[in-house]
């Protein structure tokens, strides 16, 4: 049922020779005199789950609306399957398949759940070809993340844990080739961490390339394949999570001396 | 997790509730059409059963101000751009069959241009204008509007034109159609406009620019879509009052009071919903005639004061009499039905 959402199937096995699907070179996003994100390169495989840690004001968020053209870039380049998408605005970087969720979710409040979703089969990367077919794509993946029985709902007065499915599922209306997932652990209480981690699971099982911003460390290192640690704008780190974990100055910029994160 | 297993197995219960869901909706929606059809047909027999003139003119009057309305909660119902400049399309429509119309071209080649020509210019102004967002559009389009008025004012004689011909062969039932038609047409492309997977994307435009433009919805070309279609049939409006009043100030129909007029209509009625600026229209030109006739000098007074009760007693409209009647109902014979099968 997952593999709905993906019309081309890709080898699952190991993403040590799979494409690179994004890459950013020597990103840079200055506001006023505060440097947001400063040289960040980055590159993520087919495939692959990658952690993007670090403290409050790292530049993890900024990272996201560059690679999804939200911000527009100060220096450096950026490339998604080999195109240089730069200059590509924010619905543009959606056609072509990468989507986001946003840390604060942002439903479209006055629509049901069902339009909602309908949106982002219609604008998404394989736009539905009528009403009808959107509406019933939509049915198909408000069922996955557990909302179908509120298809006609409003999206307002959701639970947050309902809005997060709601957003997550918006996001892979537009069959996305890469999802960027900011905080969307954050708010939800212990055992519904561990039903948004399943979520997760299941979107790596699908082959959806992913990157996640999380506070919970141990749940990033549960999941990701690989991690990148920004601080004050900097890449001061990347590897396994293993190796991450045991870095000196991942450990004074953020871990601290157990594995506890912040909030 | 179980839940989302689960489903993962079913893969045909989501297809049999959207087929049943569809089937509820059709057997209502061909209900609406049969009123609709029939509520057209009465009044389209109107004129020939009557002749009485104060019941074609207020008729004309709410027709008039269903296009007035609608067209404004196009653009600032469904597509949330709340724009204060709707007056200027109104009388840009007004100007153009004037102009035409009077300098001797047929009066169906003038109305079609009244109402292209404020699509151009709403469409060439709207792309430096959109880059304001909330209550800086609102402020930016009033004093476009406002400027224009002011142009137009100074520019043209302040004479109202009195074509002597053409009241002489004036005729009340041919306004009366053409603003039906133009009513109903009106109703029809705001319909199928948000039937439209377009107007899916208009809608999200409204609800979080942001989060449109990451689900993949381009925001201007969405909005412009919304003003030209807006402008169109704001203009169309203003070539029906032309038609319809011959003789005015050519800076009249410019005025602010046109866009305020609209304003309440949708907002009395419901904004944003298809229905509300017909309700709107009704409860404004019977109140605003009644009103006119028996309190000349207290009538704004009075309909500001009913204007706010509505809002207050039902913040979505008039509109929300008939969702609030609905509940009502479905409650209701939800615990009849429920005390039934207790009592069996
Ligand atoms: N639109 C903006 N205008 C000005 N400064 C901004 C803007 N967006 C972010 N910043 C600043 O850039 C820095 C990085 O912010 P960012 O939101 O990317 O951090 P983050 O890593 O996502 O933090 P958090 O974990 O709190 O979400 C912060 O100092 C923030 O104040
Ligand atoms: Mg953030």
């Amino acid at each position: 049922m997952w593999g709905l959402l993906r019309r081309t199937e890709r080898s699952s096995q190991g993403h040590i020779d799979a494409a690179m699907l994004l890459k950013t070179e020597q990103v840079t996003k200055l506001f006023g005199g505060l440097t947001a994100v400063r040289g960040v390169n980055l590159s993520v495989r087919e495939g692959e789950i990658l952690g993007l840690i670090g403290p409050n004001g790292a530049g993890k968020t900024t990272m996201f609306n560059l690679i999804t053209g939200f911000y527009r870039i100060d220096r450096g380049r950026i490339f998604f399957q080999d195109r240089d998408i730069t200059r590509l605005g924010p619905a543009d970087r959606c056609k072509q398949g990468i989507a986001r969720t946003f840390q604060l979710v942002r439903p479209f409040q006055h629509m049901t759940l069902g339009e909602n979703v309908a949106v982002g089969c219609v604008y998404g990367r394989v736009p539905a070809t009528s009403r009808h077919d959107a509406e019933m794509r939509a049915r198909a993946i408000l069922e996955l993340v557990g909302l179908a029985d509120q298809f006609d709902a409003p999206a307002h007065n959701l639970t947050l844990m309902n809005r997060k499915r709601l957003e997550l599922a918006r996001a892979l209306a537009t069959q996305p080739f890469l999802l960027l997932l900011d905080e969307f652990l954050a708010g939800l209480n212990p055992s519904e961490v561990h039903v948004a981690l399943e979520l997760v699971r299941q979107l790596r099982a699908s082959n959806i390339t992913l990157i996640l911003v999380e506070h919970i460390v141990e749940a990033v290192f549960g999941v990701s394949d690989r991690v990148i640690v920004l601080n004050v704008g900097e890449k001061i780190a990347e590897g396994s999570p293993a190796q991450v974990a045991a870095d000196e100055r991942v450990i004074d910029a953020y871990l601290g001396r157990g594995l506890h994160a912040h909030a | 997790m179980e839940q989302v297993g689960s489903q993962l197995n079913q893969p045909t219960v989501p297809l049999r509730a959207a087929l049943s869901a569809r089937r509820r909706f059709s057997r209502a929606r061909v209900f609406s059409w049969i009123v609709v059809a029939l509520i057209a047909l009465a009044m389209a027999a109107v004129p020939q059963v009557t002749t009485r003139s104060d019941v074609l003119n207020l008729l004309f009057l709410i027709f008039l101000f269903i296009v007035l309305g609608q067209s404004w909660n196009i653009l600032a119902g469904f597509a949330g751009q709340v724009s204060l400049g709707h007056a200027a399309l109104f009388g840009l429509g007004a100007l153009t069959t004037r102009t035409l119309w009077f300098g001797g071209v047929p009066f169906p080649l003038a109305f079609a241009a009244s109402g292209l020509v404020p699509a151009v210019c709403a469409s060439l102004i709207g792309i430096p204008t959109f880059r304001l967002r909330g209550a800086y559009f609102s402020i930016g389009t009033l004093a476009i509007a406002e400027v224009l008025r002011i142009t137009i004012a100074n520019t043209l004689p302040l004479v109202s034109f009195l074509p002597v011909d053409m009241l002489a062969t004036y005729e009340l039932a041919p306004r009366y159609y053409l603003a039906l038609a133009l009513a109903l047409a009106t109703m029809l492309a705001t319909y199928l406009l948000f039937r439209s997977r377009y107007g899916l994307g208009i809608l999200a435009i409204r609800e979080d620019e942001d989060a449109a433009q990451a689900t993949g919805v381009r925001a201007l070309p969405h909005k412009l879509a919304a003003l030209v279609i807006s402008s169109f049939f704001a203009g169309l409006a203003g070539s029906t009052y032309a038609f319809y009043q011959v003789s005015y100030y050519p800076e009249a129909p410019f005025h602010a009071g046109w866009t305020f007029d609209a304003l309440l209509i949708t907002f009395v009625g419901g904004v944003g919903t298809l229905i509300g600026p017909v309700l709107g229209a009704i409860f404004y030109i019977f109140v605003r005639e009644r009103l006119a006739v028996t309190l000349v000098s207290l009538h704004p007074l009075i309909f500001g004061i009913l204007f706010i009760l509505i809002v207050l007693i039902f913040p979505g409209g008039l509109v929300d009499i008939g969702t609030r009647l609905r509940r009502a109902w479905n409650t209701r014979r939800a615990s009849h039905s429920e005390s039934r099968s207790a009592g069996k």
